[in-house]
């Protein structure tokens, strides 16, 4: 092995591009490597870049309607088929990528705002707390995430804002239980005693010594997390419960492809093949990323 | 050893208590007066005020939750108002359904990944391993009702070797209720097969590695005889441990593939029974479910404590 800095030769692909020194830099290197992670990073790019310039790239508005064009087949006007009432399934998937993304980033965000307090607040303080807390992630967990969601969905009521709140409730646990995880195995090390020795009070060791180094599980789980989130959008949507017509969204558009299967087949086809193509890019993304930040692997690269 | 049990029934009857204050919470939120539902508007204030007496809405919430917890405790999960049948009854209807459904999709996801996960721990790196571990992240980001339709679409539409929907009970015509199964079982299976096999696979691979396998192998004991006795009970262990942790998903994906598949089973019943407002019936069947659940990872950790010896002689958790 060669010893210090690898060669650019040493490391294929996408990863050759990318300059060779910093931590953060070494890590996107290991990620790049990866040829499940690198394509679920490139494919997430692309994603986000499609949701964000939807408007510019859609070859049609998303509710422009063409009635004589009603359920025609994938075609040079419209390469994904029209719906229904003519709408053009591409600009339609599109503009779909805007909701789900949105949903799903969100959702997390909530997430983990209320989760990584919480499983910080366990994990440090211990004893009832951490009892407390636990126990109630444990019956949030306890019964399926979908009929949560679909219950709270029920109080709410359907729409685009309660389907975030919702999913961001039911992907709390995760975000507690992983924070408290490291937590409990940093709350001994040395840097911590340290800052305790050094008059930190409780807060500031818990939030500015402790929580950076939990960061990287945080952030796999976050990427795993908006997977998921977009999938329970989805099945939402499906059932009706989520984002309503006629705002274009994957899980709805599916159900009404469903209806009208055997007429149309590509209605049902692509919203769905968008939904398994986006989550499967960020679980991709996600596991890349949990080999990339895995402190072992850290100490590999330098002693090579 | 008996600590450690006693310590786990607390804890789940604690668990239990807190699911059943959040379910009582929740459903009371959902918007939507259920004496007026069952009325009409154009009911006399006198006449809504009577019926929310009988039906006890006029005590104080934390009366309601008492009175709710006795009848609960006593088997009474309350009756729907829409049907007029008691709970427990429209549950116990819709339970073989879904039980139908959730064996088939543990079989097909047991042979999908049984073969997979064994395989790829005893050949790590080979192709196997990686197209199962490909396999295992595609298996979780399919989103479930997508694959149901497009499996509809092949086999039942395009090849018409399948029916495209219905349930049939096993009891009164198996050969029927197998044909009608397979698709739905199928759908639901894959997405269980995928962290069935990641299981597995790590499963194997600690036991592999472990002292008794060493042992065993230096005694001179066959290949196969290393791998079967001993390694094997403890692949069950996964499989054991995966039904707890995967019950819930299960149970959320059969909510939405009995939707699309149009099977009569809790799932279907929950989702009309929450759009209806029926009180009763999502109460009854959120904490039968939720109960079901965290007694079965009750179940699953007794097991668990059967089957590795480890755990036995270590004293508490």
């Amino acid at each position: 092995m060669t010893k210090g800095r690898d060669h650019a030769i040493g490391r294929g692909g996408l990863a050759g591009l990318v300059p060779r020194s910093g931590r953060f830099v070494r890590v996107v290197r290991t990620l790049l490597g990866s040829r499940t992670a690198a394509f679920g990073f490139v494919l997430s790019v692309i994603l986000v870049l499609v949701a964000v310039l939807a408007p510019w790239i859609a070859p049609y508005r998303p509710d422009e309607i063409h009635p004589i064009d009603a359920l025609m087949a994938p075609s040079a006007r419209y390469w994904l088929g029209s719906d229904d009432l003519g709408r053009d399934i591409l600009s339609r998937i599109i503009f779909g990528a805007r909701v789900s993304l949105m949903v799903g980033t969100i959702a997390i965000g909530i997430a983990a705002m209320v989760g990584v307090p919480l499983g910080l607040a366990a994990g440090y303080l211990g004893g009832r707390v951490d009892g407390l807390i636990m126990r109630v992630m444990d019956a949030l967990l306890a019964f399926p995430a979908i009929l949560l969601a679909i219950a709270l969905m029920a109080v709410l009521g359907p729409s685009l804002e309660n389907a975030m709140i919702a999913i961001g409730i039911i992907s709390v646990p995760a975000f507690a239980r992983i924070t408290r995880a490291n937590v409990l195995s940093l709350r001994e090390k040395e840097f911590v005693e340290a800052a305790r020795a050094l008059g930190g009070g409780a807060v500031y060791q818990a939030a500015l010594v402790i929580l950076p180094n939990c960061l990287s599980p945080i952030i796999v789980q976050a990427s795993l997390g908006v997977g998921n989130a977009i999938l329970v959008e989805a099945a939402l949507s499906f059932l009706g419960l989520g984002v309503q017509p006629p705002e274009p969204s994957w899980g709805s558009m599916l159900a009404f492809g469903r209806s009208l299967l055997g007429q149309a087949p590509w209605y049902a086809t692509f919203p769905g093949l968008s939904i398994f193509v986006t989550v499967l890019a960020l679980n991709f993304l996600g596991d890349g990323l949990r080999e990339a930040l895995d402190p072992r692997l850290r100490a590999v690269e330098r002693g090579a | 050893m008996l600590y450690y049990v006693l310590n786990r029934l607390v804890q789940l009857v604690l668990v239990i208590f807190f699911l059943s204050i959040i379910v009582f919470t929740i459903v009371r939120l959902i918007p939507g007066d259920p004496a007026a539902v069952m009325l009409g508007t154009e009911a006399t204030p006198q006449a809504l005020a009577q019926i929310r007496k009988e039906m006890g809405l006029d005590q104080p919430i934390f009366l309601q939750y008492v009175k709710w917890a006795q009848n609960v405790l006593a088997g009474n999960f309350g009756t729907s108002w829409v049907s007029k049948k008691p709970a427990i009854e429209l549950i116990l209807g819709a339970l073989p359904v879904t039980l139908q459904l959730v064996t088939g999709a543990f079989l097909v996801a047991l042979v999908i990944a049984f073969p997979a996960g064994i395989l790829s721990a005893i050949r790590p790196r080979s192709w196997i391993d990686q197209g199962s571990t490909t396999f295992a992240l595609l298996g979780i980001s399919l989103p479930n009702f997508w694959l149901g339709i497009m499996l509809v679409l092949l086999f039942a539409l395009q090849l018409r070797w399948l029916p495209p929907s219905g349930y049939l009970p096993f009891r009164s015509d198996p050969v029927g209720a197998l044909r009608a199964s397979i698709l739905p079982a199928a759908t639901l299976g894959v997405a269980l097969a995928a962290p069935l096999t990641r299981f597995l696979r790590s499963g194997m691979l600690d036991v592999l590695g472990l002292d008794y396998v060493r042992t065993a192998r230096a005694k001179g004991l066959a290949e196969k005889r290393v791998v079967g006795r001993h390694a094997l009970k403890n692949a069950l262990l996964s499989v054991v441990t995966i039904l707890g942790l995967q019950l819930g998903s299960l149970l959320g994906g059969s909510i939405v593939i009995e939707q699309v598949f149009g099977w009569p089973g809790i799932g279907r019943l929950s989702l009309a029974a929450i759009q209806q407002r029926d009180y009763g019936v999502v109460q009854g069947i959120v904490l039968f479910v939720a109960t079901g659940f965290v007694g079965i990872n009750f179940a699953v950790d007794l097991l668990y404590l059967y089957l590795d010896p480890r755990i036995r002689y270590r004293p508490g958790d």
